[in-house]
C-alpha cells in the first residue's frame, strides 16, 4: 500500500489536535474532581447549618426559660418581705409592746377571714406557686437536656459545674439544704416540705395539714417557711446565672460556626467557580481539538503540489 | 472499520466533485467550531463575572438573613424590659397606697421597695463594652442617612451612651444589696419594721441608685429601639443591593447571548466570503488539471 509523506504543517495540526484532545480530557478530569470536592463541601456546610440550628433552637429554648424566671423572681421578690412582716407585725407580742397599733384591718371581713390568718394562707401558698413553678422550669429544663445532652455536654466541657442538675432540688437536698437548716428556729424541713409534697401526703391530707398550721404554726415558724422559700428564689436566681452563663457560651460557639459556615460560602462559591472554569475549558479545547482536525483534513485536500505560477508556466 | 481507513477517504478526495463537497462540509465544520470556541471564550468570560457577583450575592443574602434573625430577637427583648418594668410599675402602685397606712408604712422597707430592681443591675451594666469607636463610626455612618429630626435624636442617644451606661452602682453594694435580698434573718426583718428611717419612701441612697438605674432602664430600651431602626435599615440596603446584583446578572446574562448571536452573524459573514473564494480557487485548480490534460 503505498502511504504519503505528511508534511510539517500536517505533523503540527496534528500535535496541536492530540494536545487540545489530551486538555480536554484533563479538564474533563478536573470537572469530575470540582464535583466531588463541591459535594463533599456541601456536606459539609449542610452539617455545620444543622448544627446552627440546633444551637439557636436550643439557645432560644434557654433564653425563653431564663427570661420566664426573671420576670418571675422580679414578680416575687418585689413582694418577698411583705407577708412575713405583716405576720410579725400582727403578732401579739410584737404588737402589745408597739407604740403604733396595728389593728387597722376590719374585725367584720366575714365568716373565717381574719387579717393574720390571710397573711399566713397567703405565705403557704406563695411557698406552693414558687415550688410548682420550680418542678415547672425543672421539667422544661430536664426535657431539653434529655434530648441534647451530647451537644449541651460538647459546649459545657465542664466550664459550669453539674449543669445537669440545675433546678433540680431533691437530688442531693441533704446537702443543699444544710446551710438553710442551721438558719431556721426549727430545724425538721419535713414540716415545711409537706406542705407541697404530694409524695408523702394525699390532696385532703395536705388541706387538714394546712389547716392544722394555720392554728398551730407560730410567727416563728412562719418566718422559717419565709426563709425556706427565700433560699429556693436564691437557688433559682443563681441556677438562671449559671444557664444564662451556659446560654453565652453557646452563643460564642454559635458566632464560631456561623464564621465558619461564611468560610465554607466561599471555599463552595471557588470551587464552583473552578468547576465552571474546567467546565468551559474542556470544552474549548475540544471545540479547538476538532477545529485542527478539519484544518488537517483541509490541509490533505487544497494543498497545491506544486505552486500555480510554476503550473501556469508548464 | 475499513470504512475509516485513510486510503479510501483519499481516494474519496481525489476526485474533484468530491473535493467540493468536502471542502464545503469542512468549511461549514471549521466555522462552526470557531463559532463554539469564540461563544465558549465568551461564556469562560462572563461567567467568572457573574460568579463573582453570585458570590457577592450569596454573602449578602446571608448577611441579610442573620440581620433580620437578630432583628426579630429585638422586639422580645424590648418587651422583656417593658414587662420587667411593669412590674416595677404594679408593685410601685401597690407600696405607694400601702405606706399611707400606718400598718403599710412599716411591713414596707425602703429595702423592699428598692433592691428587688437594683440586684441584677450589673447584668444591664454588660452593655458598657459593646460600642467599640469603629461600631461608633459605622452607627455614625448610617444615622447621617436618617432624616433630620430621627437623626438627632439617635446621635443624642449614641453621644450618652457612655454618660448613661456606667457603673450606676458599686459593685461590692450590689453584691450586699443581693446579700440583703435573699438572707435577711428574722433581726433584720425586726429592724426593718423598727427603723422609721427606712420607711421614708423617696429618700436616701437606695432611692437615688433606683433613680438612676431607671434611667439607665429606660435608656436601655431606647438604645435598643434605635438599634433594632438600624437593623431594619441595613435590611433595607442589603434588599436594594441585592436586587441590584440581581438586575447585573440578567444583564451580564443578556449580554453574553447577544454577543453570542453577534458573534454568529460576523463569523457566518466570514465563512461566506472564505466559501466564496475557495470554491473559485477549486473550480480554477481543476480547470488548470484540465488543461495541462
Amino acid at each position: 500500500m503505498r502511504r504519503g509523506k505528511l508534511s510539517n504543517k500536517s505533523l503540527i495540526f496534528i500535535i496541536l489536535t492530540a494536545t487540545f484532545t489530551l486538555l480536554s480530557y484533563a479538564s474533563d478530569q478536573m470537572v469530575i474532581r470540582s464535583e466531588d470536592k463541591l459535594r463533599n463541601t456541601k456536606i459539609q456546610f449542610e452539617n455545620k447549618k444543622n448544627k446552627n440550628t440546633e444551637y439557636e433552637t436550643l439557645s432560644s429554648k434557654f433564653t425563653s426559660i431564663s427570661t420566664n424566671i426573671d420576670l418571675k423572681l422580679q414578680s416575687y421578690l418585689s413582694k418577698r418581705n411583705f407577708l412575713i412582716k405583716s405576720i410579725i407585725l400582727l403578732d401579739d407580742e410584737i404588737e402589745k409592746t408597739s407604740k403604733n397599733s396595728t389593728k387597722i384591718f376590719s374585725e367584720s371581713l366575714g365568716k373565717g377571714v381574719e387579717a393574720t390568718r390571710t397573711f399566713k394562707w397567703q405565705i403557704i401558698t406563695e411557698l406552693t406557686d414558687i415550688v410548682l413553678f420550680i418542678d415547672a422550669m425543672t421539667v422544661d429544663f430536664a426535657d431539653i437536656y434529655i434530648y441534647q445532652e451530647e451537644l449541651i455536654k460538647e459546649n459545657n466541657q465542664n466550664k459550669i459545674k453539674k449543669l445537669k442538675n440545675l433546678f433540680f432540688y431533691d437530688e442531693n437536698m441533704k446537702e443543699v439544704t444544710s446551710d438553710l437548716e442551721s438558719k431556721l428556729f426549727y430545724k425538721d424541713m419535713s414540716i415545711y416540705t409537706d406542705i407541697y409534697n404530694l409524695d408523702t401526703l394525699t390532696i385532703e391530707q395536705t388541706r387538714t395539714y394546712r389547716d392544722w398550721i394555720l392554728e398551730n404554726f407560730t410567727t416563728k415558724n412562719f418566718y422559717d417557711i419565709y426563709k425556706y422559700k427565700m433560699f429556693l428564689l436564691e437557688r433559682l436566681y443563681k441556677d438562671t446565672n449559671k444557664l444564662d452563663k451556659f446560654t453565652e457560651i453557646l452563643d460564642e460557639n454559635l458566632l464560631m460556626i456561623e464564621d465558619e459556615m461564611e468560610d465554607i460560602l466561599k471555599i463552595i462559591q471557588k470551587i464552583n467557580i473552578n468547576k465552571n472554569y474546567f467546565i468551559l475549558s474542556s470544552i474549548l479545547f475540544q471545540v479547538l481539538s476538532l477545529l485542527f482536525l478539519l484544518i488537517l483534513f483541509k490541509s490533505f485536500l487544497i494543498t497545491p503540489k506544486k505552486t500555480y505560477k510554476k503550473i501556469l508556466t508548464i | 472499520m475499513r470504512l475509516l481507513r485513510l486510503s479510501l477517504l483519499i481516494n474519496y478526495f481525489s476526485i474533484t466533485k468530491n473535493v467540493k463537497k468536502a471542502v464545503t462540509a469542512i468549511n461549514i465544520g471549521i466555522f462552526l467550531s470557531i463559532f463554539a470556541a469564540s461563544s465558549a471564550v465568551i461564556s469562560l468570560y462572563i461567567e467568572n463575572e457573574i460568579s463573582d457577583l453570585e458570590y457577592e450575592l450569596a454573602s449578602l443574602s446571608e448577611s441579610k438573613r442573620y440581620q433580620e434573625r437578630s432583628s426579630t430577637e429585638i422586639p422580645r427583648l424590648v418587651s422583656d424590659f417593658h414587662r420587667y418594668m411593669d412590674i416595677d410599675k404594679i408593685y410601685n402602685d401597690f407600696t405607694e397606697i400601702l405606706k399611707l397606712t400606718n400598718f403599710g408604712n412599716r411591713a414596707i422597707s425602703n429595702e423592699d421597695r428598692f433592691i428587688p430592681f437594683l440586684y441584677d443591675i450589673d447584668d444591664v451594666l454588660e452593655l458598657e463594652g459593646l460600642l467599640t469607636d469603629d461600631i461608633i463610626a459605622e452607627l455614625k455612618d448610617l444615622i447621617n442617612e436618617y432624616p433630620e429630626y430621627t437623626k438627632k435624636k439617635y446621635l443624642q442617644i449614641l453621644d450618652d451612651f457612655p454618660k448613661i451606661i456606667k457603673t450606676v452602682i458599686p459593685k461590692n453594694e450590689i453584691k450586699k444589696y443581693r446579700n440583703i435580698l435573699f438572707d435577711s434573718s428574722y433581726q433584720d426583718l425586726l429592724d426593718e419594721i423598727n427603723n422609721k428611717e427606712n420607711q421614708l419612701m423617696y429618700d436616701g441612697k437606695l432611692y437615688k441608685y433606683y433613680e438612676e438605674s431607671y434611667k439607665l432602664f429606660d435608656y436601655a430600651i431606647e438604645f435598643i429601639n434605635m438599634m433594632d431602626s438600624i437593623s431594619l435599615y441595613v435590611i433595607e440596603i442589603h434588599k436594594q443591593t441585592i436586587d441590584e446584583l440581581n438586575d447585573a446578572i440578567i444583564k451580564k446574562s443578556l449580554l453574553e447571548k447577544n454577543l453570542v448571536l453577534i458573534i454568529f452573524v460576523l463569523q457566518f459573514f466570514v465563512f461566506l466570503i472564505v466559501q466564496f473564494f475557495e470554491v473559485s480557487s477549486i473550480n480554477f485548480n481543476s480547470m488548470i488539471k484540465k488543461r495541462i490534460k
